[in-house]
């Protein structure tokens, strides 16, 4: 069975794109947190960032992978966003513009 | 001795800084890069978000990317707290590094004085030296009672500057730090603060005035937030803009280079790319210099745009912050520079940077700009066209004005007595620099170096600048394209498309101070046109920067006979150099200089003559 979400093809373009650029900025984003480096501070300037970076590197590499799952997950077949059924197409429906929040998902 | 001379007690020494200024540089770019990275991504997305998302709307709940673009605006909270305490931590650190040197020399001295009135005393056989000891103990008791508190408060500000640091990261520390951090309401309203700076952009020193109204957070979040509006703004402090642009350097890098390696990068990403790296080699190579004025770094980014100008970037980078300088020198090069060329560029400006210093003449910056579209040849129809445009003053005229609104800003950032403004302008950029003198720029100084003409015929027309001084090798071939001022009795008719009058001609009024006149080889023509960032013509570029101008050596106006005329200087450096090859091409030449300059170009590789 397969689901369909109504919406143009140049949202669902851009909006693929998009979170795949998101990713792009995000990846890089956590490593350079994760490495920054402390050498030149003193110690408890060091631990006080590194306290600081532990749960924000955590959660920008979350969200990085999120954003690459989101990009992946707006499968486009044709000119038409597929996916398995209504619950993944409701999901990825999530995803795309909060001005198609409400397009109609329809079984193919 | 009639009684006790009371010596101070050794001083005893203080810790070095443990944070250094290097490293809080470090942190304070990286954690801007970050937030950079986060709020571009933020800003990818959030234009797309439930329209209440800020307020966390009830219906924003089920849509996945407004959640999402919710924990990443959390994110960049925490950073823009992060970004502000490091920023400010940075500026102490480096101002404490600043301060201990002196205050480590006195206690040297105090101690070195110390023991030597000991030495005195214990040595002394009668008392006749009494009053005298007794004095200059006195002297050192105050002295190092002094040197004493200095280190006292220095110690204790070196303290709170680290423990400001750390209570601003661990306020926030955890995921709902930043969401109490995104919700607070003194939180920095960047789209307001944009649209403020975006409707006085045009006006330096209103941007200057509000800038200075702005808090330290408003100030970074704005910079985080829109790095490349912050960092070539004209009227933004060079430190300010400095930061900015690092931390746009080191974000398209990180965002770039994951494109790269995704196979996704775009032709015109690939040119941002590398002209990012060329800003980033620049920064490492002069990393470990010390700006003695601040305790930062010595280089400062004051324009980064990559993608400008067809994928030949636009940057301005300086040697010394030219806000607390004494003397600035602002250097526009010509014809085939592009970001790409920074190494060599630098490389005479950092020339120049040390030579004018020497003169002890006041603090120094010098600082290359190049946001302008010099003319470049390359493979492509586009880049043939551009490259053609060396011919024709309307890139030098739009650069011109361009320059004109930097020399504004100069002036708008600078700090204490009136910084002592010299423009350069080397080749096609001292026609660039003419037409920002035309346009109103004001400078003390103007250097034109190898130029191939200046749009009036007299300096006296450039309305707001006090000297005008000319470097012209009469060996330099481009130097010979400019039209002749001086009525030509030679039977050639001047040139109708030239890029302006000859400005080393007495007429026009400029002082032209000695270059040598380089080599009379054909090979080495156009050697002789690169060379004015050497020897005698740089140590006389240096004296007029640092205003020391009866230090500045001067040679002759040209006057019609007492020079080569180019198609002289062609064939008698053919001759010289011996080589039949050689010149058939100066015959071309020859017969092509009395057209046009276009005939000219096309008679030798123009790429490293203008």
């Amino acid at each position: 069975m397969t689901d369909t979400v109504e919406v143009s093809y140049a949202t669902l373009q851009t909006a693929k794109s998009r979170w795949d650029q998101a990713s792009d900025e995000l990846a890089p984003a956590w490593r350079r947190l994760a490495t920054t480096s402390t050498g030149s501070l003193s110690s408890r300037v060091a631990s006080a960032l590194e306290a600081f970076r532990q749960p924000w590197v955590t959660e920008l590499k979350n969200a990085a992978s999120e954003a690459t799952a989101n990009s992946e997950a707006i499968t486009i077949v044709g000119v038409q966003l597929q996916t398995t059924d209504a619950a993944a197409a409701q999901r990825v429906r999530s995803l795309l513009p909060y001005v198609v929040h409400a397009a109609p998902v329809r079984e193919l | 001795m009639g009684g006790v001379i009371e010596v101070p007690a050794h001083v005893p020494g203080f810790p070095a800084l443990e944070s250094t200024p290097e490293g809080a540089e470090t942190l304070a770019t990286d954690l801007r890069a970050v937030a950079v990275d986060v709020k571009n991504a933020e800003s990818l997305l959030s234009g797309w978000a439930e329209p209440g998302w800020q307020g966390q709307a009830r219906d924003a709940q089920d849509h996945a990317l407004t959640r999402f673009v919710v924990r990443l605006d959390d994110a960049s909270a925490a950073l823009d707290v992060a970004v502000a305490a490091a920023g400010r931590f940075e500026e102490r650190i480096s101002a404490l590094s600043l301060r201990r040197a002196p205050i480590e020399t006195e206690r040297i001295s105090v101690n070195a004085d110390c023991a030597e009135l000991v030495r005195q005393i214990d040595a002394a056989t009668d008392d006749s030296q009494e009053q005298t000891f007794r004095s200059r103990a006195a002297t050192l008791r105050t002295r190092a009672a002094k040197v004493s508190g200095e280190i006292a408060a220095w110690v204790r500000d070196y303290d709170q500057a680290e423990s400001e640091f750390i209570a601003a990261l661990e306020r926030v520390d955890t995921l709902r730090e930043g969401r109490i951090a995104a919700d607070t309401a003194s939180r920095p309203d960047v789209d307001a603060l944009r649209a403020q700076l975006r409707r006085i952009e045009n006006d330096p020193r209103a941007v200057a005035a509000w800038w200075a109204g702005l808090t330290p957070a408003q100030r970074e979040a704005l910079t985080t937030d829109d790095p490349a509006l912050v960092g070539n703004a004209n009227g933004i402090p060079t430190r300010d803009r400095d930061e900015a642009n690092r931390a746009a350097v080191y974000a398209d890098i990180d965002y770039l280079s994951q494109r790269k390696s995704d196979g996704e990068l775009t032709e015109g990403e690939e040119e941002q790319l590398t002209n990012a790296e060329k800003v980033r080699e620049q920064l490492d190579k002069y990393r470990d210099l010390v700006d003695p004025l601040t305790g930062h770094e010595l280089g400062y980014v004051m324009v980064y745009k990559p993608g400008e100008y067809g994928g030949d970037g636009a940057v301005a980078f300086a040697f010394g912050d030219p806000d607390l300088a004494d003397n600035v020198a602002a250097f526009v090069p010509g014809f085939s520079n592009t970001t790409s060329s920074l190494d060599g560029n630098l490389n005479n400006l950092k020339g120049l940077y040390d030579t004018s210093g020497a003169d002890h003449r006041g603090s120094t910056s010098t600082i290359f700009w190049l946001d302008y579209n010099a003319p470049d040849f390359s493979g492509d129809p586009a880049g043939i066209v551009d490259g053609l445009m060396v011919t024709n003053p309307l890139e030098a005229m739009a650069g011109g004005h361009h320059f004109a609104d930097f020399i504004a800003g100069l002036h708008a950032t600078d700090q204490g007595p009136a910084a002592h403004l010299t423009a350069i302008g080397h080749s096609y950029g001292s026609t660039t620099v003419g037409h920002a003198l035309l346009d109103g720029a004001q400078v003390d100084d103007a250097i034109l170096i190898g130029s191939p003409g200046q749009p009036v015929a007299n300096a006296a027309l450039f309305p707001h600048v006090g000297h005008v001084w000319v470097g012209s090798m009469d060996h330099d071939p481009v130097t010979l394209l400019g039209e002749s001022i001086e009525p030509r009795i030679d039977g050639i008719t001047a040139a109708t498309d030239t890029l302006g009058f000859d400005p080393a001609q007495g007429t026009f009024g400029g002082t032209r101070f000695a270059t040598g006149d380089g080599t009379l080889r054909v090979e080495d023509l156009l050697q002789n046109h690169s060379s004015y960032f050497q020897g005698q013509s740089l140590h006389n570029m240096a004296h007029i920067v640092s205003g020391d101008d009866g230090a500045v050596t001067t040679q002759d106006h040209r006057h019609f006979g007492n020079y080569l005329t180019l198609p002289e200087l062609v064939g008698a450096a053919s001759a010289n150099s011996g080589a039949h090859a050689l010149w058939d091409g100066a015959v071309d030449l020859v017969d092509d200089v009395g057209s046009t300059i276009t005939g000219l170009t096309h008679a030798l590789d123009p790429r490293s003559w203008l």
